[in-house]
């Protein structure tokens, strides 16, 4: 089998732990705990045929006082960016980090987009235009950790691109 | 052991040789060693020239040889500083190509002589232990008696028996987990997690302390297990070890990652996940699980030695130089250690000298300090990590700078007793009550000597003190904080008044300022208004305040008031000076006959108003011209003896005038030139004219309309016409109720393109010229 190493990169609270917890258990939960340095899951799919096993890295959360440190990223084959469609400014966080994986890395892994919390319709507020152009050519999804919509379907995009 | 008795064996023998070749070494030294500098300096000559190095090449390997198995000892005195210095450049410029290029060869070297080394200080410490076995095991069974575990636990404890349950190995640098073997298999189901989590741990210390390099083992304990990593370029390999592992685990773990790395070296480099591929590493990691017997020793022990003998010398060298640093290192270190506000959690003595432990930001920064030491900031790496100290006396530095006491405010530390005394604005107050008990080393915050200062009264003093307001003046300050509203009342010269107003704009917390109560003393107007009232001018005298304040007084007045005016004038404050030089006596007093006389004369009024005096005053009635009236105001006080001027009864008859004048201007009446009548139409527009005249004639009885006929051109036979055609419009007005003498007919060539034949009309008062 086929191993792959995976990286949640994205603000904090934009729920990259929520996402794996429900890809790789099937739970949501509402409590927030904010996730301190890394933690480790794994989870096999089947991409067309082929099994692959997930190593998913979910990191803390990037803030001001608290960069994700890149050695984390190394070895990885895909990443997975995560914003929060409820606060835009996780966009211009997620835009930070990618700079920082193209030019203190150079990492080319294969990425997916994802806006998490689709569910809250009301306080949706994804501009449209920054999202497109963020994601560039890189599969976009609109997630829901909590109703579970497209979770699935990202993984398994990541997981088709890295066998790509 | 047959390997030791070999070697105790040698060493006599050589011994006994010694003594019978010693002269024929002599001969030797003499011919090898002695002229030893002649000799390189015809083989230096000798390399020089081309022709010779290849004969050269083929002898020197003999020499070197000869002279190590003669006298070791003077070959490698000859050679050692050529060594020495080739190994310190070469460390010195690239410390990872010597370590890469010489870690196939030298890490199994040094690890066997290290094998070696323990392997006989086992031996040594299994004798001690047999020796006090009795002992101890008492001991032991005492321990368990008292602990309630069973014996052989406190057995298994205490000696260094451990058992290793899993082995790892990881691909370092994604951290995936190429293989996994375990005592028990069902341990494997967590193994990558482990695997991953293991690597995000070490990136996360090499992150944090910088501290890669630094040990060839690593090892992390978890409650029971505790975990050994020994790494490669490419693997990891982690041992779960139960119990103590013996330092000769450590060495097989690092040859079998060792072995690994030779054996998979291009499957490693082109891993992409797939891990079938170190599936026969599989047997390597499950001999590490075994058990902790000495594993199997291959190769010469004497070349082993000869290895170890090399990396000694050139550590030696190493160390001779840079011991004296390290001493100044040492020196340096232990003062920091002693510096308040820094903690230092390990140095190194490596190259360079580096340091890592914590510093309070607010603490001297240790770097100042390498001078005095000789060290220099490019040998020497600081890695600091903030934190804060608790010593009072940070925490009275952290607190004063966190709280930025105003003047007035003491803030002193005693027993972990913030103390904050003096006076300070309750906003500082509020915000210090707050924050002082947050802070770190603060047990307590005491502010029972803190007053807060009246912001008001403190801000008007302020003010007062930049204003200096005159006596007379009264300075308030109303409304909430941050909204003062500034009064002031009183009386103060005008240039105080002025200079107040723009003194004020210098307090930003004075958000209004109200002088509107502030009587500026020295006013011009208001100064006349007291002369006034002061001096009581007679009716032909006239008072003035010039802008510099002096009082001019002019006019007609009797002597007698002229004097008593000048002395009331001194009484008039903030005057700054008093002229009478216009004032005169008066002279002949005009009768009101005269005045009238004079009135007509200058004033010229139109038939419409009637002019009429009493006691010098003039009154003025009837419809006069706005311009008129408004000269005939201005005027009068020329007439000699007038004393006033009435005119209420006088009515402004331009609007109404203008409006009448308008009307009759625009009428026009066309004649045709064979009747010399007026055409179609006529009749009606002479009606309206003749209404229009009368009714001004009403108002104004000199008013005469004018008709003027049109002629064709400036011909002089035109006139005639146009003429007969003005007079007919006079004839047919006075039809219509307009006094013959009422309409003066004319007439006047006309200008521009469409010419008609015709009259026009134009109201006029008499004396308006026409
Ligand atoms: N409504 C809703 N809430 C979500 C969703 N995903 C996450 N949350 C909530 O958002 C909060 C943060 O989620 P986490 O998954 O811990 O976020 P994170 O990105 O891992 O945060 P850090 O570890 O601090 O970087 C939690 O309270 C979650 O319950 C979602 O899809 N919908
Ligand atoms: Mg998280």
């Amino acid at each position: 089998m086929i191993r792959k190493k995976v990286c949640l990169l994205g603000a904090f609270g934009v729920g990259k732990t929520s996402l794996v917890r429900r890809f790789v258990s099937g739970i949501f939960s509402d409590k927030y705990l904010s996730t301190m340095g890394v933690k480790i899951d794994r989870k096999t799919v089947d991409a067309d045929g082929r099994e692959v096993g997930l190593m998913i890295w979910d990191i803390h959360g990037e803030e001001a006082f608290r960069k994700i440190p890149m050695s984390y990223l190394r070895g990885a084959s895909g990443l997975m960016m995560v914003v929060d469609g409820t606060r835009p400014e996780t966009l211009d966080v997620a835009a930070g980090i990618v700079r920082r994986v193209d030019d203190e890395l150079g990492l080319a892994a294969p990425r997916v987009w994802l806006a998490n919390k689709r569910d809250l319709a009301d306080d949706w507020a994804l501009p449209a235009d920054a999202w497109a152009k963020l994601a560039g050519d890189a599969p976009r999804f609109e997630t829901s950790a909590l109703s579970g919509e497209h979770v699935d379907e990202a993984f398994l995009a990541l997981a088709r691109a890295m066998l790509a | 052991m047959p390997g030791q008795a070999e070697g105790a064996g040698g060493v006599g023998d050589r011994e006994g040789r010694d003594a019978a070749r010693s002269s024929d070494i002599e001969t030797l030294r003499e011919l090898i060693v002695g002229p030893t500098a002649r000799r390189v300096e015809q083989i230096e000559r000798r390399l020089e020239q081309p022709a010779r190095v290849e004969d050269t090449a083929r002898v020197l390997p003999d020499i070197i040889r000869e002279s190590l198995r003669e006298d070791a000892d003077a070959a490698e005195e000859a050679a050692r500083p050529l060594v020495e210095g080739a190994i310190r450049r070469s460390a010195r410029k690239s410390p990872e190509a010597l370590s890469d290029a010489l870690f196939p060869v030298l890490g199994p070297a040094i690890r066997k002589s290290i094998t070696h080394a323990i392997a006989s200080m086992m031996q040594s410490l299994n004798q001690t232990l047999e020796h006090s076995f009795s002992a101890r095991g008492l001991k032991w069974r005492f321990d368990a008696w008292r602990t309630g575990r069973p014996f052989a636990e406190v057995v298994l404890l205490n000696t260094l028996v451990y058992r290793v349950e899993q082995a790892f190995l990881i691909h370092r640098e994604s951290g995936l987990l190429l293989r996994h073997v375990a005592m028990d298999e069902s341990l494997g189901e967590d193994a990558d997690v482990v695997s991953g989590m293991l690597t995000a741990v070490r990136d996360f210390a090499r992150d944090a302390f910088d501290a890669e390099g630094s040990d060839e083992i690593e090892s992390l304990r978890m409650g029971e297990l505790e975990l050994w990593v020994a790494r490669g370029p490419n693997v990891l390999l982690a041992l779960a070890c139960r119990g103590k592992a013996p330092e000769a685990l450590f060495a097989r773990m690092q040859e079998t990652v060792e072995r690994i790395e030779r054996r998979f070296g291009e499957e490693l480099a082109a891993f992409e996940g797939d891990t079938a591929a170190f599936a026969g590493a599989d047997d390597w990691l499950r001999a590490l699980l075994e058990s902790q017997r000495a594993g199997d020793e291959g190769g010469s022990p004497a070349k082993a030695v000869a290895a170890v003998a090399a990396v000694a010398l050139a550590l030696a060298a190493w160390m001779g130089y840079g011991w004296y640093w390290r001493g100044q290192w040492k020196d340096y270190v232990a003062r920091v250690s002693a510096m308040p506000g820094v903690v230092v959690a390990r140095a190194s003595s490596g190259a360079p000298f580096e340091l890592w432990g914590l510093r309070d930001p607010l603490a001297d920064d240790p770097a100042g300090l390498l001078g005095r030491f000789g060290l220099d900031g490019k040998d020497v790496k600081l890695h600091w990590r903030p934190w804060q100290s608790l010593e009072p006396a940070f925490a009275l530095r952290r607190a004063r700078r966190l709280l930025q006491p105003p003047a007035g405010v003491e803030v002193t530390m005693r027993d972990g007793v913030l103390r904050l005394s003096g006076a300070a604005r309750p906003d500082w107050i509020r915000r210090a009550r707050m924050l002082a008990p947050a802070l770190a080393g603060v047990r307590a915050v005491d502010d029972s000597a803190l007053k807060a200062v009246d912001v008001r009264a403190e801000l008007l003093a302020r003010i007062r003190k930049r204003l200096t307001p005159p006596k007379g003046v009264e300075l308030a300050l109303a409304g909430p904080e941050g909204r003062y509203v500034l009064t002031a009342r009183g009386e103060a010269r005008s240039a105080w008044k002025a200079a107040a107003e723009a003194a004020v704009k210098a307090f930003p917390e004075v958000a209004s300022y109200d002088d509107s109560r502030l009587i500026a003393v020295d006013e011009p107007a208001r100064l006349l208004r007291l002369a006034r009232k002061a001096l009581r001018p007679p009716a032909g005298a006239r008072l003035r305040v010039s802008r510099d304040l002096v009082l001019h007084v002019s006019g007609v007045a009797s002597p007698a008031w002229k004097r008593k005016a000048r002395e009331r004038a001194a009484a008039v404050p903030y005057l700054a000076g008093y002229d009478d030089a216009g004032l005169h006596p008066p002279r002949h007093i005009p009768g009101d006959a005269e005045i009238l006389a004079a009135a007509r004369e200058m004033l010229k009024p139109p038939a419409t108003v009637h002019l009429g005096v009493s006691q010098g005053v003039l009154t003025a009635q009837g419809f006069a011209t706005a311009g008129w009236i408004r000269d005939a105001r201005t005027r009068w006080r020329d007439i000699p003896g007038a004393k006033g001027w009435r005119d209420e009864a006088l009515r402004d008859i331009t609007p109404a005038w203008r409006a009448l004048s308008r009307r009759v201007g625009a009428r026009l009446v066309r004649y045709d030139i064979d009747s010399g009548q007026p055409k179609a139409g006529g009749e009606r527009m002479l009606r309206e004219v003749a209404e229009a005249v009368k009714q001004a004639r009403r108002m104004r009885p000199d008013a005469v309309v004018r008709a003027v006929g049109l002629s064709q051109s400036r011909a002089e036979r035109q006139k005639p016409r146009a003429l007969a055609h003005a007079r007919d419009a006079c004839h047919r007005l006075e039809g219509l109720g307009v006094p013959a003498a009422a309409c003066q007919p004319g007439f006047a060539p006309q200008s521009g393109s469409r010419r008609v034949s015709g009259v026009r009309f134009a109201l006029l008062a008499s004396g308006q010229a026409p």
